[in-house]
């Protein structure tokens, strides 16, 4: 019952981020901002991950065929599809929930606990578009980019690996890269990011601006955000999976 | 002027503001007074539509509020200033950005416009070279002071506070008192402000209401609280010793 309420809840929340912005030039500053938050604070972290997740793929991959039947050109195939269907998607969508849900959380839940939304309130500011309208938007054009990003960077690791390890050699690599490419696999992935972002941005949000009580609520508010955006993520990538392919 | 009839409020079954009836003068320090959790902070976000009251009308200058939609609330929210009782301000903007603020959203004035005014602002409550600061490098009350030069930049007509000068050294609560008193006149604004600072109100109280147990329990000036006989009020006010001297003495 007090999941359902919850849900309930949550959807007239993000009727309210949808109302009409107060002023284009108050939601482009803040839209300014959170771009540079929620973007370009993410790029090292996701250069990081992808760069290391894509040289391990590459590695484990040639040390499972060992088989001397299966064309080598597979390691540069299979890096390239795992990191293209899921790891760019949805795993980098799980750490930014972790990263950017938490952030988002804990700032909206100390603006509650601080008066700050009263404050906006009180000058007549709808605050929950003006809060969460500009961190949904930067984030629904800054995940779909970061994929690509991590696509990039995630095959560049895995070539750098396989090569230096010798585990496979460059035209074997970049045959693989080439081989049975499916454009549509893109833009599968790009709508989940989309969707992904959705969850990472709003649902921290309402724990935040339904915080109550003071720094310890904040925390707990902070806690549950990323427990269960990180579900609701793995649960949409389950439903997008099984409606787009 | 702002009048309000039959105010009440619950949370759960439990009866915060209980059949209030108050009025709050144009060009007067209007003071709510009483204990901490009587309903005084209740009353006050009630008063700029924050908490939806239970029942009874809000009146400002003939306009009523109770139950207008967001649209014209926000109408009026253009007239409010409100200070929130740690400052609220945002923490991402910097002190001129954040007295700008309501200029952003209220008027079609230029940045340099904004600006100027946002300076005079500052100026008015005694700040100066602060503009740059970030709210997390202010001292409380410079904090305070800036919440007040953000409420008044947009030259509202109804100013509310929320304990201004709580956690402040008496000097500093004495300074911000005098500059709202000062402001209220200047401007000749209705200011409604939340207090359960004696001095407050000996100082600048000149219409003060007492609540009590969320019913209004006593209502006068600052000179007939010194004669009233209400032993929930005697309780309140004159507890220390020096606060029964001043009262004798005043007899």
């Amino acid at each position: 019952m007090k999941i359902l309420e919850n849900i309930g809840a949550y959807l007239l929340f993000i009727k309210k981020v949808f109302a009409r912005p107060e002023r284009r030039q108050v939601f482009l500053r803040e839209l300014t901002n959170e771009l540079e938050k929620l973007g370009l604070n993410s790029i090292v972290l996701v250069i990081i991950i992808s760069f290391f997740i894509g040289a391990v793929l590459t590695l484990q991959t040639a040390y499972n065929m060992s088989n001397p039947l299966l064309p080598r050109y597979l390691i540069g195939y299979l890096t390239r599809e795992t990191l293209l269907l899921e790891f760019s998607s949805t795993i980098v969508s799980l750490i930014l929930a972790g990263k950017i849900g938490s952030n988002i959380a804990s700032e909206i839940g100390t603006m509650r606990i601080t008066e700050q939304i009263d404050a906006l309130e009180a000058m007549g500011v709808n605050p929950v578009s003006y809060l969460v309208g500009p961190k949904i938007a930067a984030a629904l054009v800054i995940n779909p980019a970061l994929y690509i990003f991590s696509v990039l960077v995630g095959i560049t690791g895995g070539f750098i690996a396989g090569l230096s390890a010798g585990s496979v050699n460059y035209d074997d690599y970049i045959n693989g890269l080439h081989f049975e490419f499916n454009p549509y696999y893109v833009t599968y992935s790009i709508i989940k990011t989309l969707a992904f972002a959705l969850i990472f941005t709003t649902i921290p949000a309402y724990y935040g601006y339904n915080t109550r009580g003071g720094a310890l609520e904040v925390g707990r508010a902070s806690t549950k955000a990323v427990v269960d955006s990180s579900i609701a993520i793995l649960v949409a990538n389950l439903v997008l999976t099984k409606i787009l392919l | 002027m702002i009048q309000i009839s039959h105010i009440t409020k619950h949370f759960d079954a439990k009866a915060v503001l209980q059949d209030i009836n108050a009025t709050f003068q144009k060009g007067k320090v209007n003071l709510i007074i009483g204990k901490s959790g009587s309903g005084k902070t209740v009353l006050l976000k009630t008063l700029i539509g924050l908490i939806t009251a239970d029942t009874g009308t809000i009146n400002y200058d003939g306009t009523e509020i109770t139950g207008k939609n967001t649209k014209n609330m926000t109408q009026i929210r253009k007239e409010m200033g409100v200070v929130f009782q740690g400052g609220a301000l945002f923490d991402s903007l910097n002190v001129l950005d954040n007295i700008t603020f309501p200029l952003t959203l209220f008027s079609t004035a230029t940045e340099k416009e904004k600006q100027r005014k946002a300076h005079s602002a500052l100026q008015r409550v005694d700040l100066r070279d602060v503009a740059r600061l970030y709210p997390s490098e202010l001292s409380g009350g410079m904090k305070k002071r800036v919440a007040i030069a953000r409420a008044i930049v947009h030259q509202p007509k109804y100013l509310f506070c929320d304990e201004p000068n709580s956690g402040l050294d008496p000097l500093t609560a004495t300074l911000i008192d005098n500059l709202l008193s000062e402001i209220t006149h200047e401007n000749n604004i209705t200011a409604v402000i939340n207090t359960h600072d004696m001095n407050s109100v000996f100082e600048i109280g000149e219409h003060i209401t007492f609540i009590h147990q969320g019913r209004k329990q006593w209502e006068g000036n600052r000179q007939e609280i010194l004669q009233a006989d209400d032993p929930a009020l005697d309780e309140f006010l004159f507890t220390s010793k020096l606060n029964q001297t001043v009262k004798r003495n005043a007899k």
